[in-house]
């Protein structure tokens, strides 16, 4: 036993007897379809909840979009919730449910969709199929090659850390490991991969392609240049040669700019067809000079990162979470997860697709169209 | 190990499955409550967002009982649940930037008068740490658990265990000017 071992052992002791008793009751919601609610063990302050039948008979549509404002937008996207994916129209109804179970999806082409599945601890399979304009799906087929080794969970945080090429001949993964941060690309068609990584102490996530060779995404390669610097936004020729991580040029660094704060942090963004401009999810600080959390999103230059037009804000709660921002092929219309709820903005409006989730069941885990 | 599951919706003992799991829960519950939230804190840093994270990981893995067929791997289930509902804490704490001046108790300034400054001086340190390397720690040297166990916990091999452990405490020796 070190030194240091000894004084871990004796800092986590006595910091883990600054927690004693009591701690908060634990309530525990109840089988879904059981609308009732039962003590378990009162004794040992275990309390069952029951959330209300009624309440779980709609999983949650919110009031319909503006149709005016859906003109020209997709009919129908893909999610995953609750390990299925599913084909879902412009009000969030199931409309049909693909087979197997699956933690992440991405297209590149808004037809072509590539799914993500766990198969085991950690290892990941991808599969292919096609959405008709009609909403109807061909049956998944299996990308080829070997499976993918990740951390176990790897999509559930990080949906985005997913992404299809617009041509869809590649899929991108950007994810940790235990040391390296690490940029894989697959070829759809033969199953080769390629990987790109460098030592950090800091965190990627959040690919997407700029064009069919070049994958962007988020990365602090140092742990502590996100509490001083905020959020860079790294490319990667994935067409040149070479296997470090470093050779990523830097897109955009530092803050977008949203009103008069510069002080903003970005947790996701998407490529606009126009090949230009990219659009991102900014989300302001709550401090003492106004900022209050909230979140917009703001086409920038791809080149200089200034604004090129107004930003749309998001009506969810201050700092909610936004994993998943597409757009779709015109570019005027946009579909979020926030906090495990689809939401869009069609120009420039924003409305809520689904109601909040009352558990975990019923949050989105990802979506695309 | 992983804990075993029964196909989804065919639970694995169709009736008895689920009152046995319940029954286990709740003295898992009754016996481990108190050290979940501990370990939490190690890794958050602050009893409150510990708090929180224990209870999802009992509500998640109450929501799956009746999938649950192996009721002595439940322990080491809900801990993987709990490591993985801290990880989740501090994505989400890295992205907000609420947290740019947050500064958790347990490794704060003023933890140096609860605790005593040598304490600190190491929580400190191990916030250097990436989150992996800090998860292996705490499971480690706070809840003695071994390469199996803490690779169960985790989601990685046993060789990964000990490299990372292996690299957090060649680390955390550097930070701490303990280099031999």
């Amino acid at each position: 036993m070190t030194r240091t071992e000894d004084r871990l052992r004796e800092a986590f002791t006595d910091a883990a007897e600054t927690v004693t008793p009591p701690l908060t009751p634990l309530t525990v919601p109840i089988a879904r379809r059981r609308p009732w609610f039962i003590p378990l063990v009162a004794a040992a302050a275990l309390t069952l909840v029951l959330l209300g039948a009624a309440a779980l008979v709609d999983r949650g549509h919110a009031p319909e979009t503006d149709p005016a404002l859906l003109a020209g937008a997709p009919s129908y996207f893909v999610t995953i919730r609750d390990g299925k994916a599913q084909v879902e129209n412009h009000s969030g109804r199931a409309i049909t449910l693909i087979p197997g179970r699956y933690q992440a999806v991405a297209t590149g082409d808004h037809r072509t969709f590539f799914l993500a599945s766990e198969t085991s601890k950690g290892v990941y399979t991808f599969y292919r199929l096609v959405l008709s304009l009609d909403g109807t799906v061909t049956q998944p087929t299996r990308v080829p090659g070997a499976p993918l080794q990740l951390e176990e969970g790897a999509f559930e945080t990080e949906p985005q850390s997913f992404a299809a090429n617009p041509d869809g001949t590649k899929l991108a993964v950007v994810h940790l490991g235990d040391t390296n941060a690490e940029a894989i690309v697959i070829n759809t068609r033969t199953g080769a991969r390629h990987t790109w990584s460098a030592p950090t102490s800091g965190w990627i996530r959040m690919a997407a392609w700029a064009d069919d060779r070049s994958l962007a995404f988020l990365w602090w390669p140092d742990s502590q240049v996100v509490t001083d610097k905020g959020t860079e936004i790294a490319l990667l020729d994935t067409s040149a040669p070479g296997s470090d991580l470093r050779t990523a040029r830097t897109l955009r660094k530092g803050p977008l700019a949203i009103g008069r704060t510069n002080d903003s942090e970005t947790n996701a963004f998407t490529f606009n067809p126009d090949g230009r401009t990219l659009t991102a999810e900014v989300q302001r600080p709550i401090d003492s000079e106004g900022g209050d959390g909230s979140s917009y999103i703001a086409t920038v230059s791809k080149l200089t990162g200034r604004p090129t037009g107004g930003a749309a804000r998001l009506h969810a709660e201050p700092h909610s979470l936004c994993d998943v921002l597409e757009a779709d092929e015109s570019g005027e219309h946009f579909l979020l997860l926030i906090d495990g709820r689809l939401a869009r903005v069609d120009k420039g409006e924003f409305s809520w697709v689904t109601k909040a989730p009352r558990s975990e069941h019923d949050e989105y885990q990802d979506a695309a169209w | 190990m992983e804990i075993e599951i029964a196909s989804f919706g065919r639970p694995a003992r169709a009736d008895v499955a689920p009152v046995m799991g319940v029954e286990t829960l709740t003295a898992l519950f009754r016996e481990h409550h108190l050290g979940l939230v501990r370990t939490a804190l190690m890794i958050v840093g602050d009893r409150a967002t510990a708090e929180d994270v224990v209870q999802d990981a009992f509500v998640a893995v109450h929501r799956r009982i009746d999938r649950v067929s192996d009721h002595d791997r439940m322990l080491p289930y809900i801990r993987a649940t709990v490591v993985n509902g801290c990880r989740t804490v501090l994505r989400k704490r890295r992205l907000a930037l609420r947290h740019r001046t947050h500064e958790p108790p347990v490794w704060s300034a003023e933890s140096a008068a609860l605790l005593g400054e040598d304490r600190r001086e190491v929580f400190v340190a191990l916030r250097t740490l990436p989150h992996r390397q800090r998860e292996a720690l705490v499971l480690r040297y706070y809840l003695d658990l071994d390469d199996a166990e803490i690779a169960e916990v985790m989601g990685i091999s046993h060789g990964t265990v000990r490299s990372t452990v292996s690299r957090a405490l060649a680390s955390l020796e550097r930070k701490l000017g303990e280099e031999a």
